[in-house]
């Protein structure tokens, strides 16, 4: 249904919902890439897209209507990188989940003043990194 | 004593500041909700052992190299030095900007910096097909 499409589709939406479907659409939209292209893998790995749903599902578990929608891709070996980015307050949390376990996930965060790196243990600080990117 | 007389060196030597390169843009690059660059298109593929990031002079040259651009993006030359890196001709259709780090050994430079090179991307040209 046309109202339907355009509740899921609109990028200033604030549910937490609709960014969640969104977000989750979008990852499963990267199965549906070729496997690659003379860059390098398009199609992420198995492991990277489980990696990145159980994330962001445990994710909007604890954050509920305030889950942010992001961007999702592929690096040229099948990892997967969400991005949340604001351009007013400058702003950006990236989380990369690698195309196999032997690299570690990892969140970047960034402000003017900031530029940060770390490891991701669990959902938890991603939560903390998607709740600071909230505060504008 | 290395000397480089090749007329081909003299020739290619220099980029002026006001030298605006462009980067075709790979599937997934473009941030849709905001019609911006995504940093993606920044990194070095170290498995390739990738030296430099490969741009070109025209829309046309970048159009041709990648058989599905999904778009290009301009950059400007002075502000690429501004971050530290630079950008040398390797050829008349080709350039490549080179002082990046993988991002497997220096993840915070490597993540900035291609966040910078995406901040000031402009995004020229577009694919229809999204």
């Amino acid at each position: 249904m046309t109202v339907a499409k355009e509740q899921i589709t609109d990028s200033t939406s604030n549910s937490g919902l609709s960014n969640f479907r969104i977000t989750v659409e979008r990852l499963i939209e990267l199965l549906d890439l070729e496997e690659e292209d003379e860059y390098g893998i398009l199609r992420p790995t198995e492991y990277a897209f489980r990696t990145a749903m159980k994330l962001v599902v445990e994710a909007y578990d604890r954050m509920g209507n305030s889950f942010p929608k992001c961007s999702t891709g592929t690096d040229d070996q099948g990892s997967i990188t969400l991005d949340w980015t604001s351009l007013e307050p400058e702003r950006t949390v990236r989380l990369f989940c690698p195309f196999s376990a032997e690299q570690p996930v990892d969140i970047y965060h960034h402000t003017k003043n900031e530029n940060v790196v770390e490891d991701l243990l669990s959902s938890s600080t991603l939560v903390y990194w998607l709740q600071w990117f909230n505060k504008i | 004593m290395i000397e480089q007389s090749s007329e081909s060196a003299s020739e290619f030597e220099k980029l002026p500041d006001n030298t605006v390169v462009y980067r075709a843009l790979r599937k997934g690059w473009i941030d849709r909700d905001r019609s911006i660059v995504k940093s993606d298109a920044y990194y070095l593929r170290k498995r390739i052992n990738e030296q430099s990031i490969s741009v070109n002079f025209s829309i046309e040259q970048s159009l041709s190299a990648l058989k599905n651009c999904e778009g290009v993006a301009s950059l400007n030359v002075g502000g690429i030095r501004e971050l530290g890196l630079n950008v040398v001709r390797d050829s008349s259709s080709h350039g490549s900007i080179i002082g990046l780090p993988y991002r497997e050994d220096n993840r915070p430079r490597a993540n900035e910096l291609a966040l910078l090179l995406a901040r000031q991307s402009q995004i020229v040209w577009e694919s229809l097909s999204k």
